[in-house]
């Protein structure tokens, strides 16, 4: 199941626009996730890499227009971004695709040994 | 034909590889292990056939997705079909679990032994108490069982007993198989300092020393059968050989309550409620943030418990996560999660594991298993129950707020009323709690009546002789506490009655 070049810029918005820059560490759309995601098409069962594939389409890139924007994620803004992903949590079915996006997202995010140490450092 | 002794790499076996030996133990677990040691101390050749690698304490990595990707099976990401789906967890190295988990140990509880004894009188001889007590004794001291120094607890386990205290709800340290721990917090990811005395450093290494052979990387597809009796496995190597080998006493099964029920299935071997009866202990979290940094990820990973509430099915176990799972609990995500994330010094995760009444069971599905479980309304309302004491000790330990995780409800509170409300009139639907399985039993149920269990009280299948199964798929019911000691027990009880000799 590859990912095609617009299924990667759906995913990759999404990923983002679950973890944005917070007041004192980074984005994870600014941090470099193409070995991750090798590892992850490696190593992850069908069925995660699945609940990957269709939280990509159904929020990257269905929901946007459903909510009114016509557009896909990618071309949204940070806080309209935040606006989907926010409706997207309180819609029963969205919702579980949502946890295994901010699952994989968090795992993503502190695979990177500098976001870990900065974490670590704060109390 | 045979190499002699010691380990075999299953990664370098490219050529079929024939091996013989008195008894043949599938996978190197906690069971595995302990019917191993037995087997080989008492004059047996044995071969333990495990689908995983050995691993060094230096490989062990920091990072979850590391971790999740080496050493659990399906990326730690399986999981049961029911609603909602949940995770649960299992291993797939030499040592099973046991270099992953939490290091917790509880001796069998009587009372859940006295149940058991009550639904089928035969398993009073077959599992007589004080052989069990005896067997648990030379274990617990083997591993280095002892409650979790005060030195290395760490604050969130502090916590805990600050909470448990202030409720007047009985708790202690737990009692974990280490030496020499220094709380940092990794039992999970796998102990880089190797202070965890976990069964591939204790109980196979004992089998070893006495002969035991540990073929890895070997996957076992087959159980081999002749007019009734066991003969042996048949497997495949990791570099992709046929691997077989003969059995001339025993082959024993401990290979989970999802995997022995799958193979047993799989080898045509389907009399009984073979893959019926699961039962596990699901679980539940409560998030909570303290005014005063935590640091979850340091001390000891699981050091307090809270056991006042035993009696109705509810455990109370501090978690120890990584930076990953526990930015994935948090509350929210966007902005509200980025926010968290930033503070997730002072953020703290307890759980409680649930007795639960539902009973599932493990199907092949393409020649793989699948669980289908569904807990019940009474197990619901312990979910409930769970969470509302969880919050009550979080706030009583001086928590400023508690975030409880149940869709359709208050996704942060300070308030105990809240917390009550949450039990008395929160959601009945399983699908509203985030809830992952622990400890998985009784898909090959042991018993006297062959048509509602698998292998007789001696661990015989019903109908296969020389075939045993030891590990906790045997057990009738699951227990209500971390089973890897009566695992142990039960399984060293297993491998003396695969031998002819007597229980005790």
């Amino acid at each position: 199941m590859r990912w095609t070049a617009v299924e990667r810029r759906w995913r990759d918005a999404l990923i983002a626009s679950v973890i944005p820059a917070g007041p004192s560490l980074p984005a994870l759309g600014d941090i470099e996730l193409s070995e991750f995601w090798a590892r992850f098409e490696e190593t992850a069962p069908v069925h995660l890499r699945l609940g990957m594939r269709v939280s990509t389409v159904t929020i990257g890139a269905l929901l946007p227009w459903l909510l009114g924007y016509f557009r896909t994620l990618p071309g949204l803004d940070d806080e309209q971004r935040d606006e989907v992903i926010e409706r997207a949590l309180r819609l029963p079915l969205a919702a579980l695709l949502v946890d295994v996006t901010k699952m994989v997202a968090c795992l993503a995010y502190f695979a990177d040994p500098s976001v870990q140490q900065s974490a670590r450092r704060k109390t | 034909m045979t190499p002699a002794g010691g380990r075999i790499d299953g990664r370098a076996v490219r050529a079929p590889l024939e091996l013989r030996a008195d008894v043949v133990v599938v996978g190197s677990g906690p069971a595995g292990a302990a019917a191993a040691r037995e087997a080989a101390r008492a004059g047996a050749s044995v071969v333990v056939v495990e689908e995983g690698r050995w691993f060094e304490p230096h490989e062990f990595p920091e990072p979850a997705f590391d971790a999740m990707t080496l050493l659990y099976r399906d990326m730690s990401a399986s999981i049961v079909l029911g609603v909602p789906p949940m995770p649960y967890l299992q291993a797939k190295m030499v040592g099973g679990s046991s270099p992953i988990n939490g290091a917790i140990c509880w001796r069998m509880p009587r009372d859940v032994f006295d149940e058991w004894v009550a639904a089928d009188p035969a398993l009073a001889d077959a599992l007589p108490w004080q052989a069990l007590e005896d067997i648990t004794d030379e274990l617990e001291s083997r591993l280095g069982v002892h409650p979790t120094e005060a030195a290395v607890a760490g604050v969130k386990n502090d916590l805990m007993a600050r909470g448990a205290e202030a409720l007047g709800l009985e708790h202690r340290r737990i009692r974990r198989n280490v030496r020499g721990c220094e709380g940092l917090g990794r039992c999970l990811q796998g102990c880089p300092k190797g202070r965890k005395l976990s069964v591939d450093v204790t109980l196979l290494a004992d089998a070893e020393a006495a002969g035991a052979r540990v073929l890895s990387s070997v996957e076992v597809t087959r159980v081999e059968t002749e007019r009734g009796r066991a003969t042996g496995v048949t497997g495949v190597s990791d570099a992709g050989a046929r691997v077989r080998v003969h059995a001339g006493r025993a082959v024993v099964l401990a290979a989970s309550a999802v995997q022995s029920p799958a193979l047993l299935q799989r080898s045509g071997l389907r009399q009984g409620p073979v893959g019926r009866n699961f039962q596990c202990h699901p679980g539940v979290s409560m998030a909570g943030r303290f005014p005063e940094p935590v640091r979850m990820w340091e001390g000891a990973t699981q050091g307090h418990e809270v056991i006042g509430l035993r009696h109705e099915g509810l455990k109370f176990e501090a978690l120890g996560f990584g930076l990953a799972v526990l930015a994935s609990r948090l509350d929210g995500v966007g902005r509200a999660l980025a926010r968290e994330i930033d503070d997730m010094a002072h953020q703290v995760d307890w759980g409680v594991a649930v007795r639960a009444e539902a009973r599932g069971q493990v199907r092949l599905f393409r020649g793989g298993p699948v669980v289908l479980y569904q807990p019940t309304r009474r197990d619901v309302a312990k979910f409930r129950r769970g969470l509302r004491v969880l919050g009550e000790m979080m706030l009583a330990a001086g928590a400023d707020h508690v975030s409880p995780g149940v869709a359709g409800f208050a996704p942060r509170t300070s308030r105990v009323d809240d917390l009550v409300r949450l039990e008395q009139a929160g959601p009945r639907r399983p699908g509203a709690f985030k809830a992952a399985l622990t400890h998985m039993f009784g898909t090959c149920r042991m018993g006297s009546d062959r048509r509602r269990s698998v292998v007789r009280p001696d661990f015989r299948h019903h109908v296969v002789d020389r075939l045993y199964v030891a590990d906790s798929s045997v057990f009738p019911t699951n227990i209500g506490v971390n089973p890897q000691i009566p695992i142990m027990a039960v399984a060293t009880l297993a491998a003396r009655r695969a031998l002819g000799g007597d229980p005790a």
